[in-house]
């Protein structure tokens, strides 16, 4: 907002979207619901507004977005987890029929001192003299999450699917014999007869990729090069997926324009 | 002091992670493994704490020295104003007793979940519809089909871009899609996320052993 013409064409800007709210209500919106629609509405215009150059009305935009997401953040996390997990536990002593350590609900109950303090211990960051002591939360919080992820991952991502890899030969002997419910909604045979064998290979042949240890040379290097090539074909789905992902996102948000707002189009 | 407690905390931490997936008996080990799980969440709680005071003093900062002070204020003030709004209303559509409201306002429309509904999730809505433009131009100016890989990636993902539009079954895409999305995607996908987790696992291996110890700061 540096020339005097911009800073017109903002006030202009501003005074037209209030304007034609009121000029809006006026013709019998009720005032709450309609206000929120035209809030929304502006919001969205001034996003858009980027699409053009960068402006103070983005920006203030892009200001209060943060602001908001981490209010809510914090909200939200206070009234879903300390609240019913430690307030109400510990303060008010609402506790579930079963919540015992050591067959004592009174040790549990208190038990929860120690998160407290692990906890408050996080806020010593904030001063400089003290803000070694954080270490001891953080590390809790590194602990308690690489101890959970090895057995997760481990069983989500590797036990689970060799699991559902270890079926495809069946599903082979199934969709050769012409059974074309192997997969729900796939009715073409033989594209599937091709795909099984396809995925088996595809997916050792991606794992070969990516084992380090021996040069991709002679078979194995033709195996990893047909990894790759499977590898690529999977970022390419995955882009694709994005870019449409985005763009039903942006044409919801012109439906919402064109539709809720302005009420063009029939609802 | 500053360097072994840390780390035998997230060796107790890691340890009781792991013993309570694998043990479920209601044997006392397992209990007590299973109530360390919920600690950690209270915990992250309070790093929530830390992480909105830590917006407000980098905010305040730069305000001082007159960075885009005027948005400064803008992002401090909804900053306040919801959480105030959240802390008074509760978080659901309709307000609900928190211990600052004393019991009024019952079954009334909620101005957090207004502010929630109006403004936050159009904004977060329209900015990510926004990279649309982003990604495509971005496409359009790094996609050069200069090897067999990425002639690949390109037919793949105008294939899967193409098979989603109403045309897509007049011209048969939507059919090349789904076998492109149910058989060399899960393929690649399943290569990943194999690759992937034997990575986390290790890494998280290293963490708990106290091989690995950069999360405890330079000075460790």
């Amino acid at each position: 907002m540096k020339s005097p013409l911009n800073m017109g064409i903002g006030v202009g800007v501003v005074i037209l979207m209030v304007a034609s709210f009121f000029y809006k209500v006026s013709f019998g919106g009720e005032f709450i619901p309609s206000f929120g629609l035209w809030v929304a509405a502006w919001m969205t215009l001034i996003i858009l507004s980027f699409l053009y150059k960068d402006n103070p009305f983005y920006k203030a935009a892009e200001h209060i977005m943060v602001g908001l997401a981490m209010a809510y953040f914090a909200i939200y996390y206070i009234f879903q987890v300390l609240e019913p997990r430690f307030y109400n536990r510990l303060v008010l002593n609402e506790l579930q029929p079963g919540e015992q350590l050591f067959g004592s609900p009174e040790v549990f109950r208190w038990a929860l001192i120690i998160p407290a303090i692990l906890g408050c211990l996080m806020l010593t960051r904030i001063f400089p003299k003290v803000a070694w002591m954080s270490r001891w939360s953080i590390a809790a919080t590194i602990g308690l999450g690489s101890g959970l992820a090895i057995p997760v991952t481990i069983q989500a991502n590797i036990t689970t699917q060799i699991r559902a890899a270890s079926q495809l030969p069946l599903d082979y002997m199934t969709a050769l014999h012409g059974n074309a419910e192997v997969m729900p909604g796939f009715t073409n045979v033989h594209l599937w007869q091709i795909g099984v064998p396809l995925l088996m290979i595809g997916t050792i042949c991606g794992l070969m990729y990516f084992f380090f240890s021996v040069p991709h040379r002679g078979v194995f290097g033709y195996a990893a090069t047909f990894g790759i090539w499977i590898l690529m074909i999977g970022f390419g789905a995955s882009f694709g997926y994005t870019v449409m992902a985005r763009l039903s996102l942006f044409i919801g948000r012109v439906l919402f324009l064109l539709k809720d707002w302005l009420d063009w189009l029939p609802t | 002091m500053r360097r072994t407690v840390p780390l035998v905390i997230t060796f107790i931490a890691g340890v009781a992670m792991i013993v309570s997936f694998f043990v479920n008996d209601g044997t006392v080990l397992s209990v007590a493994s299973s109530k360390v799980k919920e600690w950690g969440i209270i915990i992250a709680g309070f790093a929530v704490v830390l992480g909105t005071g830590n917006i407000v003093r980098v905010t305040l900062h730069k305000a001082k020295r007159g960075e885009d002070r005027p948005f400064k204020i803008v992002l401090l003030v909804c900053l306040f104003a919801t959480m105030f709004l959240g802390l008074f209303f509760g978080i659901d559509k309709e307000i609900r007793s928190t211990w600052m409201n004393f019991g009024m306002f019952e079954r009334e429309y909620n101005p957090f979940y207004w502010i929630y509904f109006n403004i936050q999730l159009p904004l977060g809505a329209t900015m990510f519809s926004l990279l649309v433009f982003y990604i495509t131009s971005a496409a359009y100016r790094a996609f050069r089909v200069r090897s067999i890989e990425a002639g690949i990636l390109l037919t793949t993902a105008v294939i899967v871009m193409l098979g989603q539009i109403p045309i897509s079954s007049a011209i048969g895409a939507d059919k090349v899609m789904a076998w492109i999305m149910v058989v060399p995607n899960v393929a690649a996908k399943r290569a990943i996320f194999m690759g992937a987790a034997m990575g986390i696992a290790s890494m998280s291996l290293k963490i708990i052993l106290g091989i690995e110890r950069s999360y405890l700061g330079g000075d460790s």
